[in-house]
């Protein structure tokens, strides 16, 4: 049951993908205040469900999963805050990188419980529900 | 490794300093917005990095340290935001405080993974201090670069 997890991960990815195609469409009716809080949701987001998926996958590279989290955060928050302004790719940059460094330290103490994991990944598949829903919304 | 720490702490205390100076020299030009989103990346990431820093180079005196790192960051983060008005004196307070208490946790997992119950790494203590080190190095100076250039935008 465990090696089914990492189908979250590569879900997590996708779905980040067609919320991006999503927003890039619709770039210029988001007003600056919601770009923010989705350069915050998307990148903290994406960078919680890698770090603690990959750190269940293997537990032995401490290090490489921390750097690996910490990028997906960051190259996350640039890309969905460089939709919208500066400002937001620096907000979307500072907010990806926390999560991405503190990410592995949640998954490793959660030691690989599985309802841990399937309510994490409704979490992150929610919020980027939330950010489609409020862009369509706005 | 005490002299690389060392050095490690000056030069990321050198680049806080200077990125500093050159906020601060034209803080007169910063609308509420950008003064809010500056003190809040510029007090997380010193803090961290920081922290992580001191952390490594006293990692017998957790009590002490612990309570220093908060200390600091609050100080680092009241200082940053300080530059304008009462709400990002807020922001930064606030997360300097956070960022110094995120550099203790990264630190002490660092040299002690089974308090997450994770398995002991086959890596030297060593490795260990040289990777975070020039880890939170880089972090550091992609952060300043970034918020520096966001002056010329």
């Amino acid at each position: 049951m465990e090696q089914w997890l990492a189908v979250f991960f590569y879900a997590n990815f996708l779905i980040a993908f067609i919320s991006y195609i999503y927003l890039y469409k619709r770039r210029k009716l988001i007003g600056f205040h919601l770009g923010m809080n989705i350069a915050m949701v998307a990148g903290g987001g994406l960078s919680l469900g890698t770090g603690v998926i990959l750190i269940n996958q293997f537990p032995l590279h401490y290090l490489e999963i921390t750097v690996a989290s910490a990028l997906t955060g960051i190259l996350a928050g640039v890309l969905f805050g460089a939709l919208f302004d500066y400002q937001t790719l620096l907000t979307g940059h500072i907010n990806g990188l926390l999560m991405g460094i503190m990410a592995p330290m949640v998954g490793a103490a959660s030691s690989g419980s599985l309802i841990f994991m399937i309510f994490l990944e409704v979490f992150v598949v929610g919020s980027f529900a939330m950010v489609l829903v409020s862009s369509k919304l706005s | 490794m005490e002299i690389f720490l060392v050095c490690l702490l000056v030069f990321n205390g050198l680049i806080g300093f200077l990125g500093f100076r050159y906020l601060n020299k034209s803080k007169y030009l910063f609308s509420d917005r950008f003064a809010f989103i500056a003190a809040l990346t510029a007090s997380t990431i010193v803090s961290l990095v920081t922290a992580l820093n001191l952390f490594l180079l006293f990692p017998d005196y957790f009590s002490v340290i612990s309570g220093l790192n908060m200390i600091l960051g609050i100080g680092i983060g009241a200082v940053f935001g300080a530059m304008v008005n009462a709400q990002s004196f807020i922001a930064g307070l606030f997360n300097g405080g956070v960022g110094g208490i995120m550099g203790t946790m990264i630190g002490a997992v660092t040299m002690n993974p089974s308090i997450c119950s994770l398995p002991v790494s086959s890596l030297s203590g060593q490795t260990v201090i040289l990777f975070f080190g020039l880890f939170s190095f880089i972090l550091l100076s992609t952060t300043f670069s970034l918020l520096c250039f966001a002056l010329r935008v």
